[in-house]
């Protein structure tokens, strides 16, 4: 009776002893020293594993950052604070990134050319002669970027996306994912940007969607500090001259130059 | 090689990976199979770290079997068993791998403790014993279900590569049309059944 009960657990508790010795051997001969700079990065990183850096998860970045493959500010959501601390670890200073936000430069007004029934991507929706918008320009509005948001922070509001900067860690995910290229950086705390892209000449803009930049030039005249230029029909600010005074915004007749703020 | 052994041969791995496919006609191992074959590349890695877990897994719990648990009567202990030599020997094969092929380790590595104790490992175990199988048809029968899981993960996460292309209805999108597809997946490998007659 003893004999019966004895022997199965011996049996067991015999597997269990062996595997747990060999493995205790196995883990000291087979060990694998890594570099702990990795581990330190690592822990520094968002873990939001966005992509934005370029490499697909943070654990790859941080090891390529150690290696010393990658430079250490491309961590986008850990901001510069990450930046400076990877510094601190790898003992290099780190060029440390402009504040920016990311904006989605569009806001439509256009009617259609033609009625889509593809399928409901932009992607998709753009091979078909440009999209269905008599904008070629435009934004499509089946919220590419809302899906490719790991962070929630579009939502598409009047045709197009609306980025809250409060959620947006700035990894370009989406800026990847538009086919009209509309969602891009602007650099700095607070100031203005040009929310259209249309290279058509002033009379095809105008006449195909009403938010549109007509390239008058009124803005260019206006800037005192040669920061705002016309350049292929539409206006485009240099964000290293431009001391925000805001004159273009008040002269712009189609009010396309826009404010924003990094806080909302 | 005798002609009744190439029969078994044929018998063993053919009923594996077609007529008795572990995921899509024994249900075993759903989890990673449709966990894991959202995309192609990992399905593929996927279904290799599964033939080499259920390989090595029939071998050490043959021997289990055979030198430890038959002698002393202790047959009934075999789920319990099983589970610990297959856990035990996969953990060590992994450190063994981090060490010494780094490169089989980065590709196959992160999918070895994910299937170090699934239903599907434990169930080729249980199959290998209720079907007397000895240690070298064992192997064959455990590399053949592995290779079965992978044909039905790889064709599935094929599938659902396409499905991500197509108009699917709103409230169908994701889990529950690949569960359909699954399910019509397999519908179609009961067809299998009836070609040993």
């Amino acid at each position: 009776m003893l004999k019966e009960i004895l022997i199965p657990i011996a049996i067991l508790g015999g597997i269990g002893l062996f595997f747990g010795i060999a493995l205790t051997i196995a883990g000291r001969v087979f060990e694998v020293k890594k570099d702990e700079r990795v581990e330190k990065i690592r822990q520094i990183l968002p873990g939001a594993n966005c992509g934005a850096c370029g490499y697909s998860g943070c654990d790859l970045y941080a090891q390529a950052v150690a290696e010393g493959k990658a430079e250490g500010n491309l961590c986008i959501p850990g901001t510069n604070v990450t930046a400076v601390k990877i510094g601190e670890i790898l003992g290099i200073e780190v060029e440390t990134q402009k504040t920016r936000v990311m904006r989605a430069l569009c806001c439509p007004d256009v009617s259609k050319k033609f009625e889509y029934s593809g399928i409901k991507t932009c992607e998709a929706a753009n091979l078909a002669y440009k999209g269905e918008n008599t904008c070629n320009y435009s934004c499509l509005g089946y919220g590419d970027c809302v899906v490719v948001c790991p962070h929630d922070a579009i939502m598409m509001k009047n045709g197009a996306p609306i980025i809250d900067p409060m959620l947006c860690t700035e990894c370009g995910l989406c800026a990847k994912a538009c086919p009209k290229n509309l969602i891009q950086y602007v650099i700095g705390e607070c100031g203005y940007f040009v929310a259209c892209v249309s290279e058509d000449n002033g009379k095809t803009t105008n006449r195909n969607c009403k938010n549109g930049c007509i390239a008058c030039k009124l803005c260019e005249k206006a800037c005192e500090d040669d920061a705002i230029h016309v350049v292929n029909n539409v206006a485009i600010i240099d964000y290293d001259k431009c001391t925000k005074c805001g004159k273009c915004y008040d002269v712009c007749p189609k009010k396309i130059i826009k404010k924003f703020c990094s806080s909302y | 090689m005798s002609g009744d052994t190439f029969k078994l041969i044929i018998y063993i791995s053919f009923g594996a990976i077609l007529m008795n496919n572990f995921v899509l006609t024994n249900f075993l191992g759903i989890c990673p199979f449709l966990g894991v074959s959202k995309k192609l590349n990992s399905a593929v890695g996927m279904g290799l770290a599964v033939i080499f877990v259920m390989t090595i897994a029939s071998v050490v719990t043959n021997l289990t079997n055979t030198y430890l648990l038959i002698p002393n009567n202790l047959e009934y202990l075999q789920t319990l068993a099983f589970i610990l030599v297959i856990a035990g020997f996969v953990q060590f094969i992994e450190m063994f791998m981090k060490k010494v092929i780094p490169p089989l380790y980065k590709s196959l590595g992160i999918y070895l403790p994910l299937i170090t104790t699934n239903c599907a490992v434990l169930g080729v175990a249980l199959l290998n014993v209720q079907n007397e199988y000895n240690l070298w048809q064992s192997a064959l029968y455990g590399a053949s279900a592995g290779a079965g899981f992978m044909l039905a993960t790889i064709i599935f996460a094929g599938i659902r590569e396409g499905l991500d292309l197509n108009d699917v209805p709103k409230y169908f999108k994701g889990l529950p049309i690949a569960l359909i597809t699954a399910a019509f997946l397999s519908m179609a490998f009961t067809g299998f059944k009836g070609i040993f007659g």
